[in-house]
């Protein structure tokens, strides 16, 4: 079966091939790249068909070729660092010579520049950030870019707590909504081999000012993207020649600098880019006991070789970072306890591409990667508990312990050394058949993560019942992907239309599981009504649309969990006459590996978008439905074991012995005698993790570039969106409250609740939000200045319980259950929600409702009632609302001649945190809306 | 408890006039100028106690004339008197397991003898009761101390001292003891969840809220003798803390008590050999350790009115109102009458109060936890005087009367 599924996967390449490969005329341009309005050429300028993915690179002399050019209408983008990205539509029906390009220099003199976030020209929904909005933004961190992408909310910045990046979610707080692939340079960066944090990539180690660009890809991905279910992330580092730039940023919170130059080797020999960057935040001005240090140092090397002929691209990346955040704690409150956070990196890349022009492959693009971690943490606390029992036996069984000290040195250390590799390798074909334009792309894709860390161990005194886990123990996991695109472009009349057909095959491995291979299909299609144009009332319209799977695989830290070790005092004695002290201690080890295959977390992406263009009123509205499904989830099993827990013993002469399994102790008499027990039996908890998580999420986003109204200099963007995200499992969750039994308190509660989707009165959570942003950008070339205001307004931000339908019931005067409609309203009596089953300790299942409800035993009754949800909150099913509230924000630009510029940025500049009350519950206590008010400014100096 | 000093006044009252008693007596011929009353003594419903030797008394309020007879095992006492109208009076004070003491008082109707009477006369006294505390919640100390090698606070040493205020033996068996919820008083104008809200007010329930666990001494109703004038210390962790921090207070000491079960806190230290254990009678929720508030708890002695603990539990068992969903926070409903002795402590006068007037009208405050501070009950010097020097403390049922701050646990340095 997987054997057919890889052929299959090959062939999208090989029809093609076979069927019209052979002897097609292909076509070359040639041309020079030169500075605009001069003869100066621009030397390792890229010259790129973009829908042929064919390209050129400039030599020393500004001249470039390319060759392998299939006829057609094509746009033709030239891009050199520091210059203005170019584009422009070009018809190659024969051999081109002598092409001239002009760019000129990427500056504020220019009439349009871009400070915003761009809708791609993609089959998916994409935007594209660029270097002028990165830089007009004032990034900190690759988070703070995300809040230019429409729908999200603008965040201030803050290096004193984990960023995360979420794509179409309205909150980031579940695990399954973060399924973002972060790609740098194409090589993917993930935080999922860190195992003493189960939150996701903290990003605000990636520093931003040697960002070139990104890209955030929504919908349907193309299939070269896996272990994602939400979308990717592309960051594109500098790499060229630049002049030396120094920039220095600074907020209330935080100060960096950065210093960053490409030079070119020689003239053949390509160019060098240095980067680095130092960041400090502190999180409160008054008391810096809370410090975050970052160092971000990278150098890359590109080159492009044989230009002539078969253009080879080479770039290698050296980067890394060194991060450190330091807590004292407040001496007011403690003399001596710190804690220290490392958290470094090493990271070697290669990537480039080669244009091969072959008849049976057009290009290759390659990517190999390999990423070291080493995060260290040091925890050091004086403890002052009181003495307990413990034990650190790695041993089953019953044992004789040792008891905490009143006063403890814990001195808690986290090696954790996280290690990625990743290879990748893209083959692309270009062919015309007839008119129908085909690109067909083949790939492989390696990766490999584990981790070499010692994990969690103590310097000094050991905490109760500590046991250590090496996470180096935890096998590796590797994945490998085989993945084919096929495109067609077919024109049809003045029309076009666009087909993108795309799987991806993947087969996980990590020893200890045996895992089949999974596929994810990708199909996507746009069709173009109105080509673009420059003039006209319609000036271009298409409709898009899409539907696929993306799949993202188990971290290794679900299929391999702590396992648990069970530690329950039988016996504890304590004389400080005779300084005897003895704590017997039954230990049962818990291995919560897995007895299934953990399923990957699968979303099913549909996408419908249009894009247009009227009389220069650019806009593109998108519907989205991602529904999550096998989500992880946390669930238990049980099962019982048997406790014999000894009398307490206080007697001054008791002398207790532990022999022959048995403890005995000293009666009247002086004469040992064995000690009274009693044996209980216990639910022992396993914890095993599942894919019951849902989400259903859709949306609606929309963006508008209402163009540049010239006399004000100034043009009018307004993007946003609504989603709306319903949060939910399916299947049964174990529950057991771990209390005890409400008849005799001295026995562990008896049975375990069998809930359905969940315990409690609500089966989830929805969410939903309508937010738009309108950004005025006034750009004036004159004064080399950009100025943008945008709007932030909330319409609305709703949350609400999902109601368990017919489940929920409330008590009569005869204590009756009513089963009624208690959602969406104010309901003034208790209401409850039964579980569906429960378990006893011999692992028996019994219907819940049918014995609850009719039993005539007072005890049981009492015992099942504990297990019944129940919430006397009347407004537990109203939605939780707010009327709207809006947000004023700054930002600008200012360039002092080609050596300096300055930017500034004020959100919430008004100062407005409006307390609102919830519209459902007009009694609580209001919610201050909006972020603080926040300001920060950013200089930089350039050194030609 | 003010029915304590009223009994006490009496107590000292009666025996003086006991004395007078004898002078009459042989001044008069019994036979011509005397008649004879047999009074007897009925207990109310549902007591059992013995009726036997109680003191009756009988007054002539308007010759002033007295006469005491004690009682047979019927509950019958023989007097002879002089003619007159006379009243019969007894009472009864009887120390009930649980640190309870029962007092029942009773008064007959107007008994008339005449020579024209029958030389016999008969007369009854239904007895009424009424419980008072003998034992008072003394000491409290629960903000913990400073702990100068770390900088930190210690509050693992937590101690409640309870006392014999009363002349007679109490004992501790069956006696229980909580802490109100919730732990820490309502701040900011709130108030507790457990008022009448059904009557729209914030008026306190007449029970008191029980949580998270109760406890009881153990023993038979006469094991755990507390002597006038004795204290039981009762603490969280039973072991010596002044060991290793110096500030604090060595609680292992050899008939000291501890809130300990094995199973059911098992956050708690073993308590050092010696020390005796209160059993842990009832408990929700999934926490290891019986938390007592390091700011501002209130906690209350009690006795279950002669129930069994499972009947006192499935009676009492309520679920928290407004917290329906949280089953951890249940609790027992313990009716005000049961109620021995409670202390409100709060970390602000503008904290809302959880303990009834009936129970504590005022409230305690220390200056903040990891303070060493706590809060001691100040001595009755006129009811000590009375008592020929047996510390007697204040109870009027209002800490803030009753109770002052110490900079040191009196246990500090023992």
């Amino acid at each position: 079966m997987k054997r057919i599924l890889v052929l299959l996967l090959l062939s999208v390449w090989m029809i093609p091939l076979v069927l019209y490969g052979q002897g097609q005329k292909k076509y070359s341009l040639e041309g020079k790249v030169l500075v605009y309005g001069s003869e100066e050429p621009i030397p390792y300028a890229q010259v790129l068909i973009t829908e042929l993915n064919v390209w050129g690179t400039t030599g020393p002399d500004g001249g470039f070729k390319i060759e392998g050019i299939l006829p057609g209408a094509y746009s033709l983008e030239t891009y050199a660092l520091g210059y203005e990205r170019y584009t422009l539509p070009v018809k190659i029906t024969k051999d081109v010579a002598s092409f001239k390009i002009a760019l000129k220099q990427d500056n504020l003199q220019l009439d349009e520049v871009v400070v915003t976030a761009k809708s791609g020209k993609g089959m998916n929904s994409s935007s594209k950030v660029n270097k002028n909005a990165i830089e007009h933004l004032q990034a900190t961190s690759l988070s703070d870019v995300m809040q230019l992408v429409p729908g999200n909310l603008i965040t201030n910045p803050s290096l004193t707590s984990t960023n995360s990046i979420t794509i179409r979610s309205v909150n980031s707080s579940t695990i399954n909504a973060e399924g973002v692939g972060v790609l740098i340079n194409g090589a993917k960066v993930s935080g999922n081999a860190s195992l003493s944090s189960t939150a996701p990539m903290d990003f605000r180690k990636i520093s931003t000012d040697n960002i070139e660009s990104v890209e955030v890809l929504k919908g349907v991905v193309s299939a070269e993207y896996g272990d994602i279910t939400s979308g990717a992330v592309l960051i594109t580092t500098k790499a060229g020649k630049t002049p030396f730039e120094f920039r220095v940023k600074s907020d209330p919170k935080a100060k960096a600098f950065s210093a960053s130059k490409g030079f070119a080797v020689s003239e053949k020999g390509g160019n060098v880019n240095f980067d680095v960057d130092y960041a400090r935040a502190f999180k409160d001005w008054i008391s810096p006991v809370d410090v975050y240090n970052r160092t971000t140092l990278g150098i890359t090397y590109s080159n492009t070789f044989n230009v002539e002929k078969n253009p080879f691209r080479f770039n290698a990346r050296v980067s890394g970072y060194l991060t450190n955040n330091d807590v004292e704690s407040d001496p007011d409150v403690s003399k001596e306890d710190f804690k220290k956070v490392k958290d470094n990196n090493l990271s070697v890349a290669m990537y480039g591409s080669w244009l091969l022009n072959k008849p049976w492959i057009t290009s290759m693009n390659y990517n190999l990667s390999a990423n070291y971690g080493y995060q260290y943490t040091q925890d050091y606390q004086i403890v002052n508990k009181n003495p307990l029992p413990t034990t650190n036996t790695t041993a089953e069984g019953v044992g004789l312990g040792y008891f905490t000290k009143l006063q403890q040195q814990q001195d808690q250390r986290i090696e954790d050394i996280p290690i990625y590799l990743n290879a990748k390798i893209t083959g692309n074909l270009n062919n015309l058949l007839g008119s129908t334009f085909l690109k067909s792309m083949v790939g492989f894709e390696w990766n490999t993560r584990g981790n070499n860390g010692k994990g969690i161990y103590y310097e000094k005194d050991l905490p109760q019942y500590f046991r250590e886990r090496r996470y180096s123990d935890i096998p590796y996991m590797s994945d490998l992907n085989v993945f084919a695109e096929e495109k067609m472009k077919l024109p049809i009349g003045k029309t076009s239309l666009e087909v993108v057909a795309g799987a991806r095959l993947t087969k996980m491995f990590i020893s200890g599981y045996s895992y089949d291979a999974n596929i994810s299909p990708r199909f996507n299609a746009k069709y173009s009504i109105v080509q673009e144009k420059r003039s006209g009332i319609w000036r271009s319209l298409s409709v898009r649309g899409g539907w696929g799977i993306l799949q993202r695989l188990p971290s290794i830290g679900y299929l391999y969990p702590n396992p648990t070790y069970l530690d329950n005092v039988l016996f504890q004695y304590s004389n400080s006459t005779t300084g005897q002290s003895m704590a017997l201690i039954q230990t049962s080890i818990l291995d919560n590996k897995l007895p299934y295959n953990l399923k990957p977390v699968k979303t099913i992406n549909a996408e419908f978008g249009i894009d247009f263009n009227i009389s220069g009123v650019k806009g593109s509205l998108t519907y989205f439905n991602e529904k999550l499904k096998d989500g992880i989830t946390s669930n238990y099993s049980y099962i019982t074991e048997d406790y014999t827990y000894y009398n307490t013993v206080t007697d001054l002469n008791a002398a207790p012995i532990y022999e022959n399994g048995k403890i005995m102790v000293k009666d009247g008499s002086g004469q040992y005698v064995e000690l009274g027990s009693r044996t209980s039996r216990e639910f022992k908890t396993l914890t095993r993790s599942d894919n019951r998580g849902r989400i259903d999420k859709w949306g609606i986003e929309y963006d508008f570039n209402f163009g540049r109204i010239k006399a004000l200099k100034t043009s009018i963007l307004v993007n946003g969106a609504y989603i709306r995200t319903k949060d939910y499992s399916s299947g049964v969750e174990y529950f057991y409250s771990k209390s005890q039994d409400p008849i005799n308190p001295k026995e562990k509660f008896p049975f375990v609740a069998v809930f359905d989707s969940q315990d409690g009165m609500s089966m989830g959570l929805c969410r939903d939000r309508l937010s738009t942003s309108i950004n005025l950008v006034t750009n004036i070339p004159s004064v080399r200045m950009v100025v943008s205001l945008t709007t932030q307004c909330v319409w609305m931000n709703r949350m609400w319980n999902i109601y368990d339908e017919g489940k929920i019931y409330t008590l009569d005067a005869n204590n009756n259950p009513v089963y009624g409609d208690y959602n969406n309203r104010k309901n003034m009596a208790t209401m409850y929600r039964d579980p569906v089953a429960f378990m006893d300790m011999n692992g028996n299942m019994y219907d819940f409702k049918s014995i609850y409800h009719t039993t005539t035993d007072p005890d049981l009754k009492r015992r099942l009632l504990q297990m019944v949800s129940a919430t006397n909150q009347t407004t537990f099913f109203l939605k939780t609302s707010y009327n709207p509230y809006f947000m004023a924000n700054i930002r600008i630009t200012k360039e002092l001649g080609d050596m300096a510029g300055l930017s500034f940025y004020a959100n919430n500049f008004t100062n407005s945190n409006p307390l609102m009350k919830d519209n459902a519950r007009p009694t609580m206590t209001g919610l201050r809306m909006n972020t603080g008010i926040y300001f920060g400014a950013e200089l930089r100096l350039t050194f030609k | 408890m003010r029915l304590l000093k009223i009994f006490a006044t009496l107590t000292i009252l009666l025996s003086l006039s006991s004395c007078l008693l004898n002078m009459h007596e042989s001044d008069f011929d019994e036979e011509a100028i005397s008649s004879k009353i047999l009074v007897k003594v009925n207990l109310p419903e549902g007591y059992d106690n013995s009726v036997e030797g109680l003191k009756v008394t009988l007054t002539n309020p308007a010759t002033g004339l007295m006469y005491t007879a004690s009682t047979n095992v019927n509950g019958e006492a023989v007097v002879n008197v002089a003619h007159g109208t006379y009243i019969a009076t007894t009472e009864k004070k009887e120390s009930e397991s649980g640190g309870i003491i029962l007092i029942f008082n009773g008064t007959s109707e107007s008994i008339r003898v005449s020579p024209s009477d029958p030389r016999e006369v008969t007369a009854k006294i239904d007895l009424k009761v009424s419980k008072a505390g003998q034992i008072v919640i003394k000491e409290m100390y629960y903000g913990g101390c400073m702990n100068a090698a770390t900088g930190k606070s210690y509050n693992k040493d937590q101690y409640i001292i309870l006392y014999n205020n009363s002349g007679e033996v109490a004992y501790l068996d069956s006696l229980c003891i909580g802490v109100v919820y919730p732990y820490n008083a309502p701040s900011n104008g709130k108030v507790t969840d457990y008022v009448k809200s059904w009557l729209g007010t914030t008026e306190l329930r007449d029970s008191l809220p029980n949580a998270a666990m109760g406890w009881i001494f153990p023993g038979t109703g006469k094991d755990n003798p507390l002597n006038p004038g004795e204290e039981a210390v009762i603490s969280v962790n039973a072991i010596n803390h002044a060991a290793t921090i110096s500030t604090s207070v060595d609680l292992g000491k050899r008939g000291y008590w501890a809130l300990y079960d094995p199973l059911l806190t098992k956050g708690h230290s073993v308590p050092n050999a010696g020390v005796k254990v209160l059993n842990a009678y009832w408990k929700v929720g999934t926490s290891t350790a019986y938390s007592i508030s390091y700011s501002c708890p209130a906690v209350f002695i009690y006795s279950m009115g002669g129930k069994s603990t499972t009947r006192f539990i499935a009676d009492t068992y309520t679920w928290a109102p407004g917290n329906a969903t949280n089953r951890n926070l249940d609790v027992l409903m313990i009716d005000k009458e049961l109620v021995i002795d409670g202390v409100e402590c709060l970390r602000s006068v503008t904290d809302s109060k959880r303990l009834r007037p009936e129970v504590d009208n005022g409230f305690a405050m220390i200056d903040g936890s990891g303070q060493g501070q706590s809060i001691l009950r100040k001595v009755d010097a006129e009811a000590t005087a009375a008592a020929g020097g047996r510390i007697v403390y204040m109870d009027t049922n209002n800490s803030s009367n009753d109770f002052e701050k110490r900079a040191t646990p009196t246990l500090f340095g023992k």
